[in-house]
């Protein structure tokens, strides 16, 4: 996000605006309100007198409300102003604005208050270039009111504006004239309500139209949902105040999809992923599941009720699969972009099986897990049916909409995020590494399901052996033996697309990798050219397409570091998993606990900070989920049978760590660790594995 | 554009009967009733009421109180039964209305079938000449109804298609 910009919002609406509160969209300025995908305000400028004003102070109440404190004056010269002007602003069906103008002068004032408002309506894929819109505009002006609305055929979007106080309205915003005795002030509420006429009624009053004057229940709901959480102590202060951010961002994040189970969902990231993605709504359940297990249970519900039951290449829907992305704007209205929902992915499948079991490990949820039986059967089944694109038993993907699918449908899905050490990008269909990991540990604990949950002893022995087999074939079919990793991923020929890439780090995690190939795995993660000292690289330095500041291609994210530290706890190398949380964990410090999506991949000693990646979201939610996971790999925590069992491998910059009412199938209980030095004699490494 | 030829069968009963011939799995866990509420050519309104109890389907004629309402025109909802038009897009257009709970329409749409052309771009214009001249070709049996809805049979060969390319690569 730009410096100087406010954001806040509820669900998938929220606001953009800069620090005096005002929204003035352009192609290169791209604040606004905005909801389901549309921008329902794209100026929003509040004047007195004619005058824009200056920003003494922004206050961020609540990720759902702002305070703008101002004075009239703008420029660098501060005007020793006799007003003071306070926006109080809180996001809701669209938001609401306490406007407050206070008069410290001995004189009565006189102030024509101007808001300037309008709306482009425009789709989120299109913020950066919303000329050409193909439908029409239209402004209605009332005596209390200004509604712009946007048509297109059927399709209808509106904003309506109104104030508590009398005001003039007319095409371009609002004018209220007030006179304010001395010593007074003078106040009124600016409403903002968005609708999608034909989704459901909802010109009604924003959620919280009396911000300030009783308790709300956004405020409500984020203080159980921190109360919930299991209790942090450490002697390590940033340690505290990342798991707190962690847990706030995530509470922002959580989004209540319209077409969901009524319950919350995260959402993948602000400002522009503020939708359900499959992979990452997945990935941040993973990770927070010791601490928020809800968000586990609601992710399974919905993915499950939204999962492909038909074929549409348009889609890239197929039965069984787990959806991509679903958007609600008005390219996805128009069928323009299919995220309607958009299935092009080629690993929530498998993840959403992985999901499920690691869930019912922890929560003993049985209720919920019968409930998810057809959709995790039928995710198996999809991953035999049609994730097996060319029946050599590898799950692959090649995309079946040719304009608007996604070339890459893995997590590195920029377009040139899988290639071979000499930059050549290989051909399709592209069986990347990852995907058999996740496919053979949907496997592996798709049977335990069958097994102990579903009844089902047919198909638990069938996919043991199935797992089995994939794990045989795999240890040998991606194996480069020269260099000790597994490839990236393999062509539709079966040729080894060689690049050192930090996916060898979530094979681990799958637990595809036999044992004495591990080590080597190891050695190359922690190694200089993936290890940066802030984290695990995408892309290994030295690989043709490899740049520091390349989304997929040599980038550290803090997700994909989390999962490479649960890998590394599953093989037993708890020294190296404690390596990556103490370099992430230092590494929030500079982003005040908040990881962003990705930083530069540039060597630690060569930045001595992590260089934020430019354009990436934030909060996003597996970044925000990373703090959490690292906690798990830290205190070792593990679920065997009925139990929680810890393993503590925390590094020795963090005294203590005492994670207090973990929930669980054990009601709550209690974790603790104490960091150790870290050591080089191989006697005093901790080297058991895990148990699974 | 010259008037279509009114399709022999109807798409939308054959379609509902359809559903409520055989259980469907795909709506386990979902109990609640939904009233159709489709406009005809010349103003009446056909209803619909479609009671899902736990993967079975029973659908009747008369009013009565449903969880949602989905309304639009019966012409329309051809292409929605059809597998034409994406009953999700067509909401978020406006073009069909849904009143009450949302998420039936989603629970609902999973028993619609696959479109029946393979890659689109656009939203079914006004098609109905052509699906008037698919639904006469449809044809087939089924143990159960001694009829295949064109609907089945298109989402049949679109699997069978991709099963091809599946075999013999692209």
């Amino acid at each position: 996000m730009t410096i100087g910009q406010v954001n806040i919002l509820d669900g998938n609406t929220f606001v953009v605006c800069d620090k005096q509160g005002d929204i003035d969209a352009t192609p290169e300025d791209t604040t606004g309100l905005f909801s389901f995908d549309t921008r329902f305000l794209s100026k929003w400028i509040l004047t007195i007198n004619g005058q824009r004003l200056n920003s003494l102070s922004v206050d961020d109440l609540q990720y759902f409300e702002s305070r703008f404190f101002l004075a009239p004056g703008t420029g660098s010269i501060y005007v020793n102003a006799t007003l003071s002007v306070v926006r109080r602003r809180a996001v809701g069906d669209g938001f609401h604005e306490e406007l407050t103008l206070l008069n410290h002068a001995e004189e009565p004032a006189d102030v024509v208050i101007r808001v300037d408002a309008d709306a482009d309506f425009a789709d989120l894929f299109e913020v950066k270039d919303s000329v050409g819109k193909k439908g029409r505009y239209y402004h209605r002006v009332g005596a209390d009111h200004l509604l712009i609305g946007y048509e297109r055929e059927t399709f209808h979007r509106e904003t309506l504006i109104t104030s508590s106080e009398p005001a003039t309205f007319d095409e371009r915003g609002l004018t209220i004239t007030v006179h304010i005795e001395p010593h007074s002030e003078w106040s009124t509420d600016l409403n903002v309500v968005t609708s999608l006429l034909g989704w459901g009624q909802r010109l009604t009053q924003p959620k919280y139209g009396h911000a300030g004057r009783k308790e709300r229940p956004m405020a409500e709901s984020l203080r159980r949902w921190i109360d919930d959480a299991p209790r942090l102590e450490t002697d390590r202060e940033s340690l505290r105040s990342t798991y707190r951010r962690s847990l706030v961002d995530l509470a922002a994040l959580r989004f209540n999809p319209p077409i969901g189970p009524g319950a919350s969902l995260p959402a993948a990231g602000l400002p522009w992923f503020m939708a359900v993605f499959g992979r990452d709504a997945i990935i941040t359940s993973l990770q927070a599941l010791p601490f928020t297990p809800e968000l586990a249970a609601t992710t399974l519900l919905a993915l499950g009720a939204l999962q492909g039951v038909r074929i549409d290449d348009f889609r890239e829907e197929e039965p069984g699969r787990i959806l991509h992305e679903i958007r609600y704007g008005e390219t996805a209205a128009f069928e323009e972009q299919p995220h309607s929902p958009y299935y092009g992915n080629a690993d929530a499948t498998a993840l959403y099986v992985v999901l499920l079991d690691e869930y019912e490990r922890w929560t003993a949820d049985t209720e919920l897990v019968k409930a998810c039986e057809p959709y995790a059967r039928a995710a198996l089944r999809w991953i035999d049916e049609y994730g097996d694109r060319q029946g050599n038993g590898y799950v692959s993907y090649q995309r079946t909409n040719e304009q608007t699918g996604l070339e890459n449908q893995c997590w590195k899905d920029s377009w040139d995020a899988i290639s071979y050490r000499d930059g050549r990008l290989p051909g399709f269909p592209r069986a990347t590494c990852e995907l058999q990991g996740y496919a053979y540990d949907a496997k592996f604990r798709g049977a335990r399901l069958a097994r102990y949950v579903w009844g089902d002893q047919e198909l638990a022995r069938r996919l043991d052996e199935e797992a089995r087999d994939l794990r045989r074939r795999f240890n040998s079919d991606f194996w480069i033996s020269d260099g000790g990793y597994f490839a990236v991923a393999l062509e539709a020929d079966g040729t080894k697309v060689d690049s050192l890439t930090s996916n060898i780090g979530h094979l681990l995690w799958s637990g595809i990798v036999d044992p004495p190939k591990a080590r080597s795995l190891v050695r190359h993660l922690m190694g200089p050219r993936l290890f940066s000292g802030w984290g695990v690289r995408t892309l290994a330095e030295g690989e043709a397409r490899y740049n520091p500041i390349g989304y997929h291609n040599g980038t550290v994210w803090p997700f994909d570091n989390s999962i490479i530290a649960w890998g590394l706890r599953r093989y037993g190398y708890k020294q190296e998993a404690a390596r990556i949380a103490s370099a992430m964990l230092d590494a929030a410090e500079y982003f005040n606990g908040r990881l962003p999506e990705a930083f530069a991949g540039y060597d630690r000693s060569f930045t001595q900070y992590p260089v934020e990646y430019p354009t990436a979201c934030s909060p996003q939610a597996w970044s925000t989920g990373t703090p959490l996971l690292l906690l798990r790999t830290m205190l070792g925590l593990n679920t065997s049978g009925q139990f929680l069992v810890t393993d503590p491998a925390v590094p020795p910059d963090i005294g203590y760590i005492a994670l207090l009412d973990i929930p669980g199938r054990w009601g709550r209980i209690d974790a603790f660790g104490r960091g150790r030095p870290f050591s080089d004699d191989p006697r005093r490494r901790w080297t058991r594995p895990d148990r699974q | 554009m010259t008037a279509p030829a009114r399709p022999t069968a109807d798409l939308i009963d054959e379609f509902f009967d359809q559903i409520s011939a055989t259980p469907q799995p795909l709506l386990h866990g979902v109990t609640a009733t939904v009233r159709f509420e489709l406009t005809e050519d010349h103003g009446d309104e056909r209803v619909r009421l479609v009671r899902i109890r736990d993967g079975r389907v029973h659908v009747g004629r008369r009013q009565a109180r449903a969880d949602a309402t989905i309304r639009t025109d019966r012409r329309f909802f051809e292409y929605v039964v059809t597998g034409e038009a994406n009953a999700l897009t067509a909401a978020l257009r406006g073009r069909l209305r849904v009143d009450g709970d949302i998420r039936l329409l989603v629970a609902f749409s999973r028993l619609l079938p696959s479109p029946p052309h393979r890659v689109t771009t656009v939203p079914p214009p006004d098609r109905t000449a052509r699906l008037a001249a698919q639904a006469a070709k449809a044809g087939g049996t089924s143990a159960r109804t001694g009829k295949v809805s064109a609907a089945a049979a298109r989402a049949a060969a679109a699997a069978a298609d991709r099963r091809t390319r599946k075999d013999h690569g692209r």
